[in-house]
């Protein structure tokens, strides 16, 4: 009836520095900051509801607040955003120095968050996770969890022991 | 462990969030101007009603939002969730 | 009663896999499907425990969860479990067990002495005797006297994990209610999850229905909120705890059988008729050899039969009722039936031998080794009524029944108080179809079942046993009747009636409606004591499942460049960070340590790790504006580039947090906190933002993004600009208290000219992941000035001898500015957190607590932190060390505390105490090295 405790892999890579910028700021306050902003995206910014969308050039934008978005694989666009926000009430920079990535598969993956998914397919949520506040980011069978880099040693040990998670060699 | 609703993030386990006490208490000022009887009201004497209580929590795991909440001091049920600038759902001043 | 193995029958057993166990010392056979209480009965086995209090033999009274009697202890060494029912143990080949009470021996007990003192150890006794003259005599035997077992004292060896599962409907309980529920709800889309204690369901699953068997439902909390703990048991894993929720729950979890109250109803041999069927027809085990019924119902007419078919002999049923409907049938069988009857007591020493009975034709004593009684059917209610749902009396069934549910709540079958299987069946499915509408809970169905029994007048209350398990008598109620308890939840503490391991699931009823009979009250009017989580006993370690032990207990925090710390022989510590708290080589004592670093950093230069420090950005118009609102400074004055010392105040005017803010910018501020401090900081400025200043600025904590090395003493800048940074050459254009951007090796930096040793100090931020490049750089280039690495024992070292406080260490919880020398309190002009209080007379009064310095009289010995300075009235402190440690530069201890009127008194000589130990000291300004700072500004 309940499953048997071995077939629920679950497997790991940690990459140290992921290509993310941050980007925060009220969409709400100043209407030409947010066209300028929108403008460089090439995309509307994520909400609560698509908590998470593909932008134009294929960067991910990824909803961790309504005034804090993430984006990954930002390319030109952290120069660019970064000038859009000059002189504004606006902060932008290099989020990848101050997260880690775990990328998690396996069938166990979903037995132990399916509970927390927002939907099927992409989807994200900002999120308690060992007790830590992380960005999770679901691709199908995957899930990748941006966690604060001070405690990137902790998850990975948690991981190992609670989960009896296997890590596999960085992507 | 409570179901908090938080306005953006939608419903969350209570351990998401940390509880800051009691809301629609306004801060007096100027303090030059502000008596000591209602700075002390202000810090120190609020009502601790059996019933509907309006109250902060913050979304620490989540959206690190502010919002407020009614909640039944009885029977722990939440009864709305609301943004901090919008005003009580249940009428009450 | 001597039970034994029936040559047939047992439809849950498998007699071709025989298993052995251990019990008390003994092997034993039992067969795989058997519980270890089954097992026991099957060996003849009648006493499998002592009485809490009186040492009164017990025997096996039930199945399931209706048990109070066989308790067991598991296992040994660090698998030892106590607190077990041995009802619910399923057999194991190689199980061993014990059980907990009784010395020399279960079965021949010294404890037996209690009996006889019964009059002593009524209910309360130990607030009325064994007091004189000094009750501590009387306690360690009391203590080895009662209790049911050993606690293991090895750390619990096996693994637990804890899962989470939503479902649109919960159904606990797997009986036929429960199935006909699960299978309507599904049939309407729902997702549904249904658990079972029990290792097998009473029917088949229906399709498309999730089952959890082994799995009871424990605890039901807020929003439908349900925990409820898997057994595994292979070797990876022990126990799941699953935390459950669900848009509905649907409770059915069926009935408990109630006891009857007589004389001695606690010998072994009195167990509950439906225990008595079931030990047949699943087990195969006759738990006696002649059996006496004792009901005032039809269902137990049922088990007399298959008592019989078993070949029991079935020596009567007393029925309560003048006119059973199932008499004839009895009678036919040859079973004689004592209507209108009851029981008046059971006979034995040891175990039963025969019964008392009474009823229209007198008085007469049957012999018989197995009483099976049934005195009515108690819903169990336990999980509705921790859900915050209400229950009332029901007259008719003679117990409580769910009434209105505080959730989404549906109760159904036995557990709702109906008795017919069609009934239940109907009620479950009745019950979700008004789930799946989504209506409100509804009241439960009309009830049926027959009148409860009435109390039979008991011969003697002292040993007619209300709760089995805590040794609670019908005497023990009515003295406390007498004293005037009236609340059942007073009756329950001051009796510990229902306080046992099975939490009055067998004694509740009765207890209530003997308590009624004793008041001539109404038991709807009592109600029963709340019932809370857990629901059976449970592992501490399944509990704590989703909170792991050991190590992983806290989230530890590394530094960006932890592993340059460890090449470097650090020592560490946990603040939260893993920070290095001396480098020594081998051999070298921390305080050795510590005093050589200080030295070296006042002397040439060190090396600090200060990425821990939280570090906030603030960026927009009004950037300044908000933080004047929420500092004791005026941070908006700061002019670009430069950086300066800051307050940060509660509303109560007392210090929060201290750090340097450094504007980068017109519109772009950083705040530096104290890593102590960081996190509660970071969430102060956003809720003040987001909640009462919501100005055009926005804030984002970037702790995480930078790595910061300290580089300070004398030879600081010829290290930085050796190592490839380019400073500017004469210190007046990058004076103390400065920020500038610049770069290493392509890669962009941010130095602070901010010291916290009072010796020339920069702090070089780098994106994180450079912190290892940034700290070899650095090294490099200091080995040519004699550059050494410090930690946290020298960082404290020299803050003391310059006399700079932590917030937190030298400050309380009752600090505000002006006590550490920080301006006039409400100086400064405009609002500001903490203002309103800082003008407050209390601000301003005398005798305040102030920081001051303390140079003890015995130079080298450092005064305690935390001693008191002692002397005068009213109160015999004056303050306490906050600080302390002996300076190598000043060859002396020095200490900084908090003092009354302490900045009236330097000078002073003042006594101190801690502990036993009384010092000298003398006050002095908390300052004890470089008052000027011109060290500061070379």
């Amino acid at each position: 009836m309940s499953e048997p405790v071995a077939t629920e892999a679950v497997h790991f890579h940690v990459d140290s520095m992921p290509a993310l910028a941050r980007l925060t700021f009220d969409p709400d306050r100043d209407s030409a900051l947010t066209r300028a902003i929108t403008a460089v995206l090439e995309a509307p910014l994520p909400a609560p509801t698509v908590p998470v969308a593909t932008q134009a050039g294929g960067a991910l934008l990824i909803w961790q607040g309504p005034h804090d978005f993430l984006i990954e694989t930002p390319g030109a666009l952290l120069p660019a955003l970064e000038q859009a926000g000059a002189g504004k009430s606006a902060l932008v920079g290099d989020a990848g120095a101050g997260l880690v990535s775990f990328t998690l598969s396996g069938s166990g993956v979903a037995a132990r968050l399916d509970h927390d998914r927002p939907g099927s397919g992409l989807c994200s949520r900002v999120t308690r996770f060992a007790a830590l506040r992380v960005t999770a980011v679901w691709r199908d069978e995957t899930v990748r969890l941006y966690v604060d880099r001070s405690h990137a040693a902790y998850v990975r040990q948690w991981l190992l022991d609670r989960w009896d998670a296997v890590e596999m060699p960085a992507s | 462990m409570l179901r908090i609703d938080c306005p953006w993030c939608g419903p969350r386990d209570e351990d998401e969030f940390v509880n800051g006490g009691d809301a629609h208490i306004d801060r007096p000022e100027p303090p030059e101007q502000v008596s000591p009887e209602d700075w002390a009201a202000y810090l120190f004497f609020h009502t601790n009603p059996k019933g509907v209580l309006a109250e902060r929590w913050v979304h620490s795991f989540g959206c690190r939002r502010w919002f407020h909440a009614l909640r039944d001091t009885v029977s722990h049920r939440i009864l709305a969730t609301y943004r901090p600038d919008a005003p009580r759902p249940d009428g009450v001043a | 009663m001597s039970g034994f193995r029936l040559p047939r029958g047992g439809d849950g057993i498998d007699r071709s896999q025989p298993l052995t166990f251990r019990y008390n010392g003994r092997t034993l056979q039992g067969f795989a499907g058997d519980t270890l209480a089954s097992a026991l009965l099957a060996n003849g086995v009648s006493i499998v425990g002592r009485g809490f209090k009186y040492h009164r033999p017990r025997g096996v009274i039930g199945t399931g969860f209706a048990e109070t009697n066989a308790l067991v202890q598991l296992g040994e060494g660090a698998a030892l479990t106590p607190n077990m029912p041995a009802t619910l143990v399923p057999l194991r080949e190689g199980l061993v067990a014990s059980s907990p009470t009784g010395w020399p021996s279960t079965r021949f007990d010294l404890g037996r002495l209690n009996d006889r003192l019964a009059a002593l150890l009524s209910a309360g006794f130990y607030y009325k005797t064994f007091i004189w003259p000094n009750w501590h005599w009387f306690e360690p035997f009391i203590r080895r006297a009662a209790g049911f077992g050993t606690a293991p004292a090895l750390p619990d060896p096996d693994r637990y994990e804890a899962r989470e599962r939503h479902a649109d409907v919960l159904v606990i309980g797997g009986g036929p209610a429960g199935l006909a529920a699960a299978e309507a709800a599904h049939a309407a889309g729902a997702k549904v999850l249904l658990v079972e204690a029990d290792t097998r369901l009473s029917g088949p699953l229906p399709p498309g229905v999730e089952a959890l068997t082994r799995t009871t439902a424990l605890g039901y909390y807020d929003a439908n909120f349900v925990t409820a703990v898997e057994e595994i048991d292979t070797g990876a894993l022990r126990q799941r705890l699953w935390k459950l929720r669900a848009a509905q729950v649907v409770i059915a979890t069926g009935a408990f059988e109630r006891p009857m109250l007589f004389a001695n109803n606690d010998l072994p041999g009195v167990m509950l008729a439906s225990a008595v069927q079931t030990y047949i027809a699943r087990y195969g085990v006759a738990p006696g050899k002649a059996v006496l019924f004792a009901t005032a119902e039809d269902a137990a007419y049922a088990a007399a039969f298959a008592a019989q078919e078993a070949g029991l002999a079935v020596r009567a049923i007393v029925d309560l009722r003048p006119a059973p409907p199932l008499a004839e049938q009895a009678r036919a069988r040859g079973i004689p039936v004592h209507a209108g009857s009851h029981v008046c007591a059971a006979r034995g020493w040891s175990r039963v031998r025969g019964a008392v009975i009474d009823g229209p034709d007198g008085a007469q004593r049957i012999g018989c080794d197995l009483i099976a009684v049934s005195g009515g059917w108690s819903p169990a209610v336990q999980l509705f009524s921790q859900s915050g749902g209400r229950t009332r009396h029901d007259p008719a069934l003679g117990g409580f029944v769910p009434d209105k549910a505080a959730q989404p709540t549906h109760v159904c079958g036995l557990a709702a108080g109906l008795r017919d299987l069609d009934e239940a069946v109907a009620s479950g499915r009745a019950r979700w179809l008004a789930a799946a509408r989504g209506d409100a809970p509804t009241a439960p169905l009309p009830l049926a079942g027959p009148p409860a029994p009435p109390l039979p007048p008991g011969d003697n209350p002292k040993r007619v046993f209300v709760d089995l398990q805590t040794d609670v008598t019908l005497a023990d109620l009515e003295q406390a009747t007498r004293e005037n308890y009236r609340s059942v939840e007073h009756v329950k503490r001051y009796t510990v009636w229902g306080m046992g391991v099975d939490q009055g699931r067998l004694s509740s009823t009765n207890g209530v409606a003997a308590l009624a009979q004793l008041r001539g009250d109404d038991p709807a009017a009592l109600g029963t004591t709340k019932y809370r989580p857990p629901f059976a006993p449970v592992a501490i370690a399944a509990l704590a499942a989703d909170r792991p032990n050991g190590a992983l207990f806290r989230p530890w925090q590394l530094l960006p460049a932890h592993d340059w710390h460890v090449a470097q022989g650090a020592v560490f510590e946990d603040f939260g960070h893993l920070r290095p708290s001396h480098y020594p080589p081998a051999g070298e004592s921390m305080g050795a340590a510590a005093r050589r670093e200080a030295l070296a950093v006042r002397g040439n230069v060190g090396i600090m790790d200060s990425s821990s420090f939280g570090k906030i950005e603030l960026k927009g118009p009004e950037a300044g504006r908000f933080l004047d609102l929420i500092s004791l400074g005026r941070p908006s004055t700061i002019p670009v580039g430069r950086a300066r010392y800051n307050l940060l105040c509660d509303e109560l005017g007392v210090l929060l947090d201290d750090g340097v803010i450094a504007r980068l910018a017109d519109d772009h501020f950083l705040l530096n906190a104290s890593s102590g401090h960081a996190a509660r900081v970071r969430g102060w400025i956003e809720d003040w933002h987001q909640c009462q200043w919501p100005l055009d600025l926005v804030t984002r904590d970037v702790t995480e993004e930078w790595a910061v090395l300290t580089v300070a003493g004398p030879k600081a800048r010829d290290v930085v600009r050796a190592a490839g940074c380019a400073l500017p050459p004469a210190s007046a254009d990058f004076p103390h208290l400065s920020v500038a951007e610049a770069t290493l090796d392509g890669h962009r930096v941010r130095i602070q000219r901010v010291s916290f040793t009072g010796e020339l100090s920069y702090e070089i931020a780098i994106a994180a992941p450079q912190a290892g490049m940034l700290a070899d750089r650095l090294w490099e280039a200091g080995q040519a000035f004699g550059m050494v690495p410090f930690g946290l024992e020298a960082l404290d070292i020299l803050r003391i001898e310059k006399g700079f406080i932590h917030v937190g260490t030298d400050t309380d919880g009752a600090t505000i500015p002006a006590d550490i020398g920080w301006g006039k309190p409400g100086q400064r002009e405009g609002d500001y957190l903490g203002k309103r209080s800082l003008l407050h007379p209390s601000a301003s009064k005398t005798g305040r607590r102030q920081l001051v310095g303390l140079e003890p009289l015995e130079r080298q010995e450092p005064l305690p932190v935390g001693a008191h300075v002692v002397g005068g009235s009213p109160h015999p402190s004056q303050g306490f060390v906050t600080s302390s440690c002996f300076s190598p530069t000043l060859d002396r201890a020095i200490a900084l505390g908090l003092l009354a009127d302490g900045r009236q008194r330097h000078g002073e000589m003042v006594d101190i105490w801690s502990e036993g130990r009384a010092f000298r000291a003398r006050v002095v300004a908390p300052r004890f090295l470089d008052p000027e700072g011109a060290r500061l500004h070379v």
